[in-house]
């Protein structure tokens, strides 16, 4: 490893963010090299220097803020968040539904008791509508992980009702004596849509846009060819809960010819895996991990087509995004025992990638 | 989620006094309603959260809206508060959530490419305001320099040289990988310091 390797570290090495390898590595590296020593001195001072003088005065400004911040605090119906108005819609909902309740009770005893001729079909179809005005609220939506693809910061608001209607599914009635509990949740992220039934009213997304965003996230890592990226994204397309009926136009535009079905995105990394697993073999990589190889004969035509292309450094490299994903997605604790494996072999061999591998391998022990 | 590492635990800012010697003592008067009990949580604390927002906001009337509603949200929530716990590091998560979509936000409008499209400029920055804030020489310097820096190093380099955090806490809070809050740091570092030299 060379001198810029160090230097590059040094940052990290002050913050003690280094694995304990790279930070014995590079402690004595700095036992033999002076001008590192200075660098990190000059670092430690930097770091000195923004305590002493970040700090803030203007006391008569901050006296104000704070006389402000009481005010606020003493007004007794402020609510940042309407929990108010969440404890009142709900409250309304209460009413209205044992109002209907007594209704439907009320009712059907007048007509039992004085033999009105109503089948018992309307009395039913009624007791429906009368219990489903509540219910509405309570409507199941598919579990869309869209909030991954594009962010919080996408989504709009709910509507008022919607967000509220989204807590009083989530959360217990509200009572005067959970209110403040509840204030506790609104709090974790004021502006952001919460439950299912905001995900449901985030805005409709294209499949160019989802697929987009899919491959800003899984671009520029190792292993992935555009077919295979494009695969992913719209997988996640079908994974995030959006179904072919929702969204016709999802998986049907610009399709790629390659894949003529949706595979689960697991299979595909561990279809990519063995793949990898194969050129390893053939080229000389780390050798073969104790793994579940699934033997598909059929791999060998895509082995081949790699072959020519990748050295058994760039092999070992994809195959470490690969275990990691693997590992990351399976249920199977003998599966993600061999991605571990893999990843502290490979670690150990190569040691530039550590600090990568190892937050894979954090991650994977959690 | 604390935001201090455990090298780095920082003595209590709070306002002690007769009647509550102890952070833990203000934070009980607090939970059972007492107003004047938080507020000596809001002074004691209010500096350092408001560097931190304005940190990475740079924007002082923003920050102020986020402080004075973290507190808020603060007072609202303050009986689900753990006792035994700190209470910064709860308000600076409050902050943090505050602070995310905004951050989420303008990374969309801005980019990396601030560096090579406009070079890095500390002298042209204005801080408007938030220069009344600061007696230390060297501090403005200081400020415009951290504003001067492209958002997604601004926003690591204030979330670990201002609250502390690790490089986990502050990938998992910006949703990046450790490895590249470690560049994104060692970037902003270099870049202020060079900014810096004559003061450091």
């Amino acid at each position: 490893m060379d001198h810029s390797y160090f230097k590059d570290k040094l940052s990290a090495y002050l913050d003690s963010a280094l694995e304990p390898q790279e930070m014995e590595l590079v402690k004595r590296h700095l036992d033999k090299c002076s001008e590192c020593r200075e660098h990190l001195e000059k670092l430690g001072r930097f770091g000195q220097k923004i305590k002493e003088l970040s700090g803030l005065s203007g006391d008569d400004y901050f006296e104000k803020l704070a006389s402000k911040i009481e005010r606020s605090i003493a007004e007794p119906q402020r609510r940042v968040v309407d929990i108010s108005r969440t404890h009142w819609q709900s409250l309304w909902w209460k009413v209205s539904a044992t109002a209907a309740s007594i209704l439907l009770v009320g009712t059907v005893s007048y007509y039992q008791w004085f033999r009105v001729d109503t089948s018992p079909a309307d009395i039913s179809t009624e007791s429906k509508r009368a219990q489903s005005a509540p219910a509405q609220i309570y409507k199941d939506t598919a579990p869309p992980l869209r909030e991954e693809l594009f962010g919080d910061a996408d989504a709009k608001p709910p509507p008022e009702v919607n967000r509220q209607a989204a807590k009083v599914r989530r959360e217990a009635p509200v009572t005067s004596a959970n209110e403040e509990v509840l204030s506790s949740k609104v709090v974790e992220r004021e502006d952001e849509p919460v439950g299912d039934i905001a995900k449901l009213n985030a805005p409709p997304v294209s499949d160019a846009q989802l697929r987009s965003q899919a491959k800003v996230k899984y671009e520029g890592k190792e292993g992935l060819s555009a077919g295979a990226l494009d695969s992913v994204g719209r997988r996640e397309i079908t994974e995030t809960g959006i179904t072919m009926a929702e969204q016709p136009s999802v998986l049907a535009d610009g399709a790629d010819d390659e894949i003529t079905e949706v595979i689960p995105l697991l299979e595909q990394w561990q279809a990519r895996r063995d793949t990898l697993q194969q050129l390893q073999s053939a080229i000389g990589g780390m050798g073969e991990i104790a793994a579940d190889n699934r033997g598909q004969k059929m791999l060998a035509d895509r082995v081949a087509k790699e072959q020519d292309s990748q050295t058994a450094y760039q092999v070992d490299s994809n195959l470490a995004l690969v275990w990691f994903q693997v590992g990351m997605l399976t249920s199977d604790t003998t599966e993600r025992k061999a991605a571990i494996q893999f990843l502290t072999e490979y670690q150990n061999r190569y040691k530039t990638d550590s600090s990568i591998i190892g937050s894979y391998l954090r991650q994977l022990r959690n | 989620m604390s935001p201090l590492s455990r090298e780095e635990k920082q003595p209590s800012p709070v306002i002690k006094s007769e009647k509550w010697p102890n952070e833990r003592k203000i934070l009980e008067a607090a939970q059972n309603g007492n107003q004047e009990a938080f507020g000596v949580l809001v002074r004691s604390y209010q500096k350092k959260l408001f560097r931190f927002v304005y940190g990475i906001l740079g924007n002082f009337d923003s920050a102020e809206d986020i402080v004075q509603e973290a507190f808020i949200k603060a007072w609202q929530a303050i009986k689900t508060f753990r006792p035994g716990h700190d209470f910064y590091p709860w308000l600076a998560t409050i902050a943090r959530n505050l602070t995310y979509n905004w951050i989420r936000r303008e990374e969309k409008k801005e980019s990396l490419d601030k560096l090579t499209e406009k070079g890095f400029n500390p002298e042209s920055v204005e801080l408007g305001p938030f220069e009344n804030l600061l007696d230390k020489e060297g501090s403005k310097k200081l400020y415009q320099a951290i504003q001067a820096l492209p958002l997604e190093y601004r926003t690591v380099f204030v979330l670990r040289q201002f609250e502390q955090m690790s490089y986990e806490q502050i990938a998992s809070y910006l949703k990046i990988p450790p490895g590249t809050v470690d560049s994104r740091l060692y970037r902003a570092r270099q870049l202020l310091m060079e900014s810096l030299k004559d003061i450091l």
